[in-house]
């Protein structure tokens, strides 16, 4: 099996930790908890970024359709046909894996420039029909959208993030595990050399639109958990600009670096919220994000932290375990 | 032992330019298949018809009694034919083990759901993977480089991974693109040896060498290209003396050793 | 018929815009494979300066036209030598998505350098329709946009094809390894086809302006339609920009009239899918052939 490194181990517990326990001490505050509830939002958004495109070399201009495939579905299916939130949030995902597969296609042709341009074209499409449905109330959105209850009780924001949490963790867990199995390495062998793939009988189309439905399907769960948090939905939300937002957070952080893409969302995510007086200028930041950091650290901002952390662990060793073999990594359970 | 591959008349054009002309080719299991050609004879082309990357304009590809010229690259190689490739296609980024478990790609039982859930099969495969790779790589020498990434190796050492991920494929015919290509003469001498290896386990294998000692030395039949056409066939010996291919290869007058 | 007549006629207007804008685009990728997702707003700075310095400074129009086409193509150069060159050493796909991340930049920070309101650009002969027949019509500036394409077009075609600088481009667009060993300087042709490609959006954006309301999003979807004309054309294939170019317009003309106005934007993307499916390379487009 594939190692771990203790010092991942070792990351990943502190910063599930600070997920856990930061929340509850500003429990009280709802603008924080909101905050919160979306950075774990963007993770989901972010990370299935990263892996379509860091990991399969596809690009995605239309995660923000996806994203409001999800939301519209679920709470249409909620407030329409009085379907409980669970189920309602299943067949959403279900329903976005089903389009992403079909609406892939053109993944299979040529190459990410057309991608590119195709999702972008399915973002606006989804946007006008948004806009002018009556069936999802037009421009000015559906209102009025019930909160999630557990037991008869409606969830307190609290209770929400931690169910937030529990997707992020879900969603982070299934990009890991494709990633380390040999539909990963498959994944990675398509974005490598699509001819050598092939020779060794990968079905490099079938894969290709594969990752791009659970990718999508991500996304919805995202929609969803997005639309029941505000209770408001409208089309402003799922626009290209979003598209571009998820892009960013996928990119930042480090492609085809699961931590990168967790480390991108939260910057990216987070940031509109440092700079609140410039909220004005949030898109032109963004822009600006993607290419400083492609120019001058195509690696993503995951690196130099990468590197900080390796200079700290040989300190560490050098001063705890001077005499002893180093043992610094543990076998995966 | 029977015909295993067999192409009929196969032609490939591209626009104007014709390739591969109506070529008759027959390869017997078990033997070692050498094409031999002047540059742009066709021979690659021909191979790229063979493991599926292009559709032949006319003709019959025929493997072990299955029609291939319109299968995609990777029903081929599931039909158990691996290739390598001239100008060596590797995954540079990750490590030579990985490389070699990719091509173990069909082999390994891993449907994603499971994959997400993490069962032991999961585990057993991965495993098994992990350790069916690591014998191809000392099978080919190149164990003690396995957790190096690929594109760092030296160039002799890529032509011999991509010659362990094809057979990670576990194929019953291998095809070969000029796997000496860019070798000293004791890395090529052991090639030859590797080669002689493979089919003594049994796979019937199908090189274009341009190295003559190499094709020469190690192949049972050999079959000459020049211009997208056959211009001989039979054994080595016989094709040393064959007035058309020293023709082809040195103009008039020439020899062959 | 006088409706489906007005609609073609509008379609060329608006096709003539598409085909100047895809050209841009296509001379880009035909000659260096880089497919600038910023052009559009290029387009949206050529247009703005244009503004600017015609309306706001009054100055003569075609002092006004050269100033913002020579600014413009500073802007794209600088860009180019500044941050798209170096990450196209890295990966071309990286640079596709930088390119994306430049048109979110230009869009959103011209609006610090121009604000955010919409200006309106006097038609420059005036913008009373001519009558062809009672009921059919056309806006002189579309006359004007037509013209200005069948110029550009001829143009780009003769550079292309009978200057020096023109054929060592084609030359680099087949084989730039091979052009380089021809003595072919790369770098300056990658600028000069930068250059063309951007005074190219330019001059569309100044003669388009007086049709749309003039502000700094109105490249986004125009640029987008562009690269799609480009694309559905074949991409790198300057008849296939043509050709692309003006169906989309004719689309889009009769669409919204016979069809949809509120999913107008919606064809675009529907024409290409449906090109994508049927001919992957492109109508005018070559199959390339894979080489192992």
């Amino acid at each position: 099996m594939k190692k771990v490194k203790l010092r991942t181990k070792i990351i990943i517990a502190i910063a599930l930790l600070l997920a856990i326990i930061v929340p509850l001490i500003t429990s009280k505050n709802r603008y924080y908890m909101d905050v919160f509830i979306m950075l774990g939002i963007y993770v989901i958004l972010g990370s299935a970024m990263n892996l379509l495109i860091g990991y399969t070399g596809q690009i995605s201009l239309g995660m923000a359709g996806f994203y409001g495939i999800g939301a519209y579905t679920a709470v249409l299916l909620v407030m329409k046909a009085n379907v409980p939130f669970l189920p309602a949030l299943i067949c959403a995902v279900i329903l976005c894996f089903v389009i992403g597969y079909f609406l892939g296609f053109p993944s299979t042709k040529l190459n990410f420039i057309f991608l590119g341009l195709s999702t972008a074209g399915l973002n606006t499409i989804i946007q006008l029909i948004i806009t002018n449905s009556k069936f999802t109330g037009g421009a000015s959105g559906i209102t009025g959208i019930p909160s999630v209850k557990l037991f008869g009780e409606p969830l307190t924001k609290l209770q929400y993030y931690y169910m937030v949490l529990v997707f992020v963790l879900i969603v982070l867990f299934i990009c890991y595990r494709i990633v380390n199995s040999k539909t990963g390495r498959a994944l990675m062998a398509i974005r490598g050399n699509p001819i050598a793939a092939s020779a060794v009988g990968i079905n490099v189309n079938r894969y290709k639109l594969l990752v791009f439905a659970i990718v999508s399907a991500m996304a919805g769960v995202a929609g969803v958990l997005y639309a029941f948090n505000i209770r408001y939905i409208q089309a402003e939300a799922f626009t290209t600009n979003m598209s571009f937002k998820i892009l960013t957070m996928g990119i930042i952080g480090g492609m085809g670096d699961l931590g990168g893409g967790v480390v991108g969302s939260l910057v990216a995510g987070a940031l509109p919220e440092f700079l609140r007086d410039l909220s004005k200028y949030q898109m032109t930041i963004y822009g600006l994000l993607i290419v400083l950091v492609l120019r001058f650290m195509p690696r993503g901002i995951i690196y130099p932290i990468h590197i900080g952390l390796d200079k700290l662990e040989a300190l560490f060793k050098k001063i705890f375990c001077k005499n002893k073999k180093s043992d610094n990594t543990v076998k995966e359970a | 032992m029977g015909t295993i591959l067999k192409t009929e008349a196969v032609t490939m054009q591209f626009g104007g330019l014709t390739a591969v002309d109506s070529v008759d080719l027959e390869i017997q299991e078990g033997e070692i298949h050498a094409l031999l050609g002047p540059n742009g004879a066709g021979k690659t082309t021909l191979f790229n018809v063979i493991s599926g990357i292009y559709i032949p304009t006319s003709g019959r590809v025929v493997f072990k009694g299955v029609e291939i010229n319109s299968k995609k690259s990777h029903e081929v190689a599931e039909l158990g034919i691996g290739r390598t490739f001239q100008n060596i296609l590797l995954f540079d980024d990750m490590t030579v083990c990985e490389n070699v478990m990719i091509g173990r790609h069909l082999k390994t039982k891993q449907p994603l759901v499971e994959s997400i859930f993490c069962t032991p099969r999961i585990r057993r495969e991965e495993k098994l993977s992990r350790s069916r790779s690591l014998e191809l790589l000392d099978f080919v020498n190149l164990a003690d480089e396995a957790e190096k990434k690929a594109g760092s190796l030296p160039y002799g050492k890529k032509r011999l991974l991509e010659i362990a991920r094809a057979l990670a494929l576990e194929p019953s015919m291998l095809l070969l693109d000029e796997p000496a290509a860019g070798m000293n003469l004791s890395e090529s001498v052991e090639l030859m040896e590797t080669i002689n290896k493979i089919k003594a386990s049994g796979v019937t294998i199908l090189i274009v060498e341009h190295n003559m000692r190499v094709a020469m030395g190690i192949s049972d039949v050999v079959t000459v290209l020049n211009h997208g056409q056959k211009i001989a066939e039979g054994v080595p010996a016989e094709i040393q003396h064959n007035q058309a291919v020293m023709e082809a290869y040195l103009g008039t007058g020439g020899t062959l050793q | 018929m006088n409706i489906f007549l007005q609609c073609v006629i509008n379609g060329v207007a608006l096709g003539a815009v598409y085909t100047i804008m895809a050209l841009s685009y296509t001379i880009l990728f035909g000659t260096l494979r880089i497919a600038n997702f910023a052009q559009g707003d290029i387009y949206m700075i050529g247009m703005l300066l244009g503004f600017t310095f015609y309306v706001t400074a009054s100055m003569n129009f075609f002092v006004g036209l050269i100033l913002a086409i020579i600014i413009t193509v500073l802007v794209l150069l600088i860009i180019d030598r500044l941050i798209y060159r170096p990450i196209l050493r890295t990966s071309s796909m990286y640079l596709f998505i930088a390119t994306i991340g430049m048109a979110t930049f230009l869009r959103n920070a011209s609006q610090l350098v121009f604000g955010s309101e919409s200006y309106s650009f006097p038609h420059l002969l005036g913008s009373k329709p001519l009558q062809i027949t009672e009921e059919i019509s056309i806006v002189p500036q579309n006359l004007i946009i037509i013209g200005v394409c069948i110029v550009l077009v001829i143009v780009l075609f003769l550079f292309m094809r009978k200057t020096k600088t023109g054929l060592a481009m084609s030359a680099v667009s087949m084989n730039p390894f091979a052009a380089a060993l021809m003595g072919v300087n790369y770098s300056k042709i990658t600028t000069i086809t930068y250059a063309i490609s951007a005074a190219m959006a330019s001059i569309a954006g100044v003669f388009t302006a007086p049709m749309y309301n003039v502000n700094t999003t109105v490249g986004a979807s125009l640029g987008l339609k562009a690269l799609i004309a480009a694309v559905m054309g074949g991409f790198g294939n300057s008849v296939g920009a043509i050709v692309g170019g003006m169906i989309l317009g004719l689309v889009e003309a009769l669409g919204s009239t016979y069809i949809s106005s509120a999913y107008k934007d919606a064809f675009a993307f529907i024409l290409l899918l449906i090109i994508l499916f049927l001919r992957p390379q492109g109508i005018l487009g070559r199959k390339r052939i894979t080489k192992v």
